[in-house]
């Protein structure tokens, strides 16, 4: 059996190919503007050389899955990270979904049962946007702010909160002659600590795995550790675990 | 180099009233926000000149700087005066004050001055917090309320969506007013979240004025619920930058029911002013103290 699962997020579009449940491919691409657009110019470099009738089901997942035209069913982003994960790191009981706009922690029960969830959606700071903004602010390339973080030197305490505030406290950092790489470890520090808040509403919890964009940023990662106390661990195609999801539950139906 | 869509014009201004005025005591209030700075300067409790710039990466720069307009209106000095206030966020970098005082007590103070003893609540619209004031009928504080962990609600928020849409700040207002039917508040809190729901829309057909409405209504709601927080007792006055944007002002009116007073004067200006005030209030204090001393 072939299924697809695409995992439309606010940034970029996922998709992969699963044969009797496991990965075969998998392509990745900017969401942009037109998420229909996005869907099928993914699936083309996905199901490259493979006809399309091949496919027996496609499944949707994320924020953007309801806008998408086509597919055979769509799951929530809580249900495919949860069957991702449940593949990729069966010993998993916490998942850090980790993305462009949303963070969401999720308990998992045995067999991977959701056991409870939280989400940020209120607030921006601790997404992949405010790492972006920060980015850009101190004239670094996103995929390597999580390298320059980990040069850091000194710890920097941000006061701010807000995506907008932190922006102006970094500039003033940098009237302050601070070095990048202990600016962007601040801004890490931070980010991990909303994180880590938003975890510890679900209560106390062990085997935390991390899946989404934002897992490339190994600086976060390292941020998250220390601020949680505990080590998160990085699962396996981490972006692509709740479109393998999707494609999971495909196929279960 | 690209437009700036968010800068928003600095003001300066002399009491026209005073050519060939006598001198009286003079106190100033330099008031250093997160955005803007203002110094006031009062001769015997009355307004002589005041400025409003735009708050530079140095503070203390910028206390200079705004006081600096001021002599340059009235042709004083600094030995002139007799007495300095620093407020705001940014006080401690006042170098030439002789006290600071939070801006909270400076806000109600200056706002008294303006609008008068009737005024009891005050809502403080700045560029990094908003804060509703509720005062006595002398100008003291007696509760309030604020929000600075989150741009939405402040001029920060109102500067980025100013960007966003490259519609000039002062302009937002008007034409957020210039909308048949009021359409939705945008439903996200959070400025950067803000952006993409602002982005969807634009794509669904709306029009530049539509979502400015739909913007200004949002921020309007959330200020509401920071004042029913606090008690609302009239007469009500909204000081700070966003009390120029008239299209946030009026939804503000409508949702809590009331009339917000008007003035002349930069409605910016209401920190340095109370910093003036009670500047001055000070000094008298001590002159009486030395009197009896005497």
């Amino acid at each position: 059996m072939i299924t697809v699962g695409i995992d439309c997020g606010t940034q970029r579009t996922k998709a992969v190919l699963v044969r009797d449940g496991a990965i075969q491919s998998t392509a990745v691409t900017r969401t942009a503007f037109d998420t229909n657009k996005a869907a099928s110019d993914v699936l083309d470099l996905l199901c490259s050389g493979l006809p399309r009738e091949a496919v027996d089901r496609i499944y949707k997942t994320g924020i953007g899955a309801p806008t998408i035209s086509f597919g055979d069913g769509q799951v929530n982003e809580i249900m495919s990270a949860a069957a991702g994960v449940g593949a990729l790191a069966p010993s998993c009981r916490c998942i850090l979904d980790l993305g462009a706009e949303r963070n969401r922690a999720i308990r998992l029960g045995e067999q991977h049962i959701v056991q409870g969830y939280e989400v940020n959606d209120k607030c921006a700071s601790g997404s992949g946007t405010f790492l972006e903004a920060m980015a850009r602010v101190l004239e670094t390339p996103i995929e390597s702010f999580g390298a320059l973080a980990l040069q850091h030197k000194k710890d920097i305490t941000l006061s701010a909160q807000c995506v907008v505030f932190v922006e102006s406290e970094v500039i003033s950092l940098i009237h302050q002659n601070e070095q990048a790489a202990d600016i962007a470890w601040g801004v890490l520090t931070s980010v991990a600590s909303h994180i880590s808040a938003l975890v510890q509403r679900l209560g106390k919890v062990e085997r935390v795995c991390a899946i989404g964009g934002l897992t490339l940023n190994r600086g976060l990662i390292e941020a998250l550790n220390r601020e949680m106390k505990q080590e998160v661990t990085v699962v396996p195609c981490a972006e692509y675990a709740s479109a393998y999801g999707a494609a999971l539950l495909a196929a279960k139906t | 180099m690209a437009e700036e869509f968010w800068r928003w014009s600095e003001t300066s201004w002399r009491n026209p009233d005073l050519e060939g005025w006598q001198k009286g005591t003079l106190t100033a209030g330099v008031d250093i926000g997160s955005t803007s700075t203002q110094a006031v300067l009062l001769s015997d409790k009355r307004l002589v000149a005041y400025a409003s710039i735009r708050t530079g990466a140095n503070s203390k720069d910028s206390a200079h700087n705004a006081m600096r307009k001021v002599f340059d209106l009235t042709g004083l000095r600094q030995e002139d005066i007799a007495f300095t206030v620093g407020t705001g966020y940014g006080r401690v970098n006042v170098p030439f004050a002789d006290k600071t005082i939070t801006e909270i007590t400076c806000h109600a103070k200056g706002a008294h001055y303006i609008y008068g003893s009737t005024v009891r609540t005050i809502l403080d619209m700045g560029g990094q917090d908003c804060k509703a004031i509720h005062c006595d009928e002398t100008g003291r504080v007696v509760s309030f309320m604020m929000n600075d962990k989150c741009a939405a609600g402040t001029g920060r928020g109102m500067e980025v969506i100013a960007d966003l849409l490259g519609v000039p700040i002062e302009e937002i207002g008007e034409r957020s007013l210039q909308v048949e039917k009021d359409p939705p508040p945008i439903t996200s809190q959070c400025v950067v979240f803000a952006k993409t729901e602002v982005g969807h829309l634009m794509r669904e057909g709306w029009t530049k004025e539509q979502v400015l409405a739909a913007y200004c209504e949002a921020m309007a709601e959330r200020v509401a619920r920071l004042l029913r927080q606090n008690e609302m007792v009239e007469d009500f006055a909204i000081t700070g930058g966003i009390a120029k944007n008239i299209g946030v002002v009026k939804r503000i009116e409508r949702l809590m029911h009331v009339k917000a007073l008007q003035s002349d004067y930069d409605s910016q200006i209401a920190g340095a002013l109370g910093g003036a005030v009670l500047g001055y209030d000070l000094l008298q204090r001590r002159k009486k103290r030395a009197r009896k001393t005497e």
